[in-house]
C-alpha cells in the first residue's frame, strides 16, 4: 500500500511503477469486460485498450482517491461504448467464440453444468444489473465503491442488485426443476 | 451455522442488504458439502461466483516504450528543411526575372497604359483647379460682405 501510494503521488510515473499500480486490478478489468462483452477475445482487447488509456491518463491518478475505482469506471465506459457501436452496426455480440458454445452444449448434457446456467442467466440480465452483480458478488466491492464506479446512488445499486439476485435465483430454480421433470 | 440464521441471511442477501462480511459467511457456508436440499440452488450460484472470480487476464503486460529521441530527430530535421526552403525562396525573389520578348512587350504596353491613365488623371485635376479658384473668390466675396455689415453697424452707431 505504501508503495502504491508513493507511485500515485509521483508526478512522473514510469512503466514499471505503472505495472505495479495496475497489477492488483487488471484481472478485475478483464472480468468486468468479459461480463459485458461476453467473448474472451473481446474482453482481452478491451482490457488492453483500457490499460493503454489508463497509461495515457496516469497523470490524473493523483486526482483520484482510488486509481482502481477510476480504472473500473474507464472500463465500464469503454465496454458500454463498444457495445453501443456494435449495436449500431447491427451485430450481435452474443457469441463470437463458437468454441465456448459447443463446449457449453456438451456441458448441458451433463447434470453438473449448473454453473454454466448461472452464467447464461447472468448474461440475460439488463446491463446495469449485470454490472452491479459482477462488482458486488464477484469483485466484492463495497457499496460506496460501486456507487463511485458506476456513478449511481447506493440506493439504486441496492435495488438493482436485489433484482438481479432474485432473477438469477428464480431462473436457476426453474431450470433445475425443468431438468428434474 | 444454523439453518435459520442462513435463511435469514439469504433473505437479507436478496434484498441487497447484506454486508461483504455476511456475504462471505454465506459463500463459506455454501462451499461446504452439507447444504439443505431446498437451498441447493444457492450453492450453485455462489460456486459460480467463486470460480468466476478466478478468471484472469492472460495477455502479457507489454511496456511498449516508444523512443522519444527518434521523433525529436525527425522534428528537428523537418524544421531545418522548412527554414532552408523559406530562406531560398526569399533569396530567389531578388534575382532578376528573365522575360521573353512577348512578355516584355506586354509589360511595356501595360506600363504605357498606366501612364496614359495617370496623365488623364492629371488633366482632370487641372480642371478641378478652376473650381478651387471659384471657391477662393467666393470666400473673398463673403469677406467683403462681412466688411459691409461692419461698416453698416458702425454707420448706425455714429448716426
Amino acid at each position: 500500500m505504501g508503495r502504491l501510494y508513493y507511485i500515485t503521488t509521483q508526478s512522473r510515473m514510469n512503466d514499471k511503477d505503472y505495472i505495479i499500480l495496475i497489477n492488483p486490478f487488471k484481472d478485475k478489468i478483464f472480468r468486468v469486460a468479459k461480463r459485458l462483452l461476453v467473448s474472451v477475445e473481446e474482453a482481452e482487447d478491451a482490457t488492453q485498450e483500457v490499460l493503454l488509456k489508463l497509461w495515457k491518463l496516469r497523470h490524473k491518478f493523483r486526482d483520484y482517491n482510488s486509481p482502481e475505482a477510476f480504472a473500473m469506471t474507464v472500463t465500464k465506459n469503454w465496454c458500454l461504448d463498444r457495445l453501443k457501436s456494435k449495436q449500431a452496426q447491427n451485430l450481435k455480440i452474443v457469441h463470437n467464440n463458437y468454441e465456448d458454445h459447443s463446449q457449453s452444449l456438451q456441458k448441458s448434457i451433463e447434470v453438473n453444468d449448473s454453473l454454466h446456467w448461472v452464467e447464461t442467466h447472468m448474461e440475460a440480465l439488463p446491463t446495469k444489473q449485470k454490472l452491479v452483480l459482477q462488482l458486488r458478488d464477484i469483485e466484492q466491492y463495497e457499496f460506496h465503491e460501486i456507487a463511485k464506479i458506476l456513478e449511481m446512488s447506493e440506493a439504486t445499486i441496492r435495488v438493482s442488485l436485489s433484482r438481479a439476485r432474485k432473477t438469477i435465483r428464480e431462473k436457476l430454480t426453474q431450470t433445475h426443476n425443468y431438468g428434474i421433470k | 451455522m444454523e439453518l435459520n440464521n442462513i435463511e435469514r441471511l439469504l433473505e437479507k442477501y436478496e434484498e441487497g442488504q447484506t454486508t461483504l462480511k455476511e456475504e462471505a459467511q454465506l459463500k463459506h457456508y455454501f462451499s461446504t458439502e452439507t447444504v439443505a436440499p431446498h437451498l441447493e440452488v444457492y450453492r450453485t450460484i455462489f460456486a459460480y461466483y467463486s470460480t468466476n472470480a478466478q478468471l484472469s487476464y492472460q495477455r502479457p503486460l507489454e511496456t511498449t516504450r516508444r523512443n522519444p529521441n527518434k521523433y525529436r530527430w525527425i522534428a528537428s530535421a523537418a524544421v531545418v528543411t522548412i527554414m532552408f526552403s523559406a530562406f531560398m525562396t526569399l533569396i530567389s525573389k531578388d534575382e532578376f526575372i528573365q522575360l521573353s520578348d512577348e512578355e516584355q512587350f506586354a509589360y511595356n504596353e501595360t506600363l504605357k497604359a498606366f501612364d496614359l491613365i495617370s496623365n488623364q488623371m492629371h488633366k482632370g485635376r487641372t480642371s478641378f483647379n478652376a473650381l478651387n479658384m471659384i471657391s477662393t473668390s467666393f470666400e473673398k466675396g463673403q469677406q467683403n460682405v462681412v466688411f459691409l455689415e461692419e461698416f453698416n453697424n458702425f454707420n448706425q452707431q455714429t448716426v
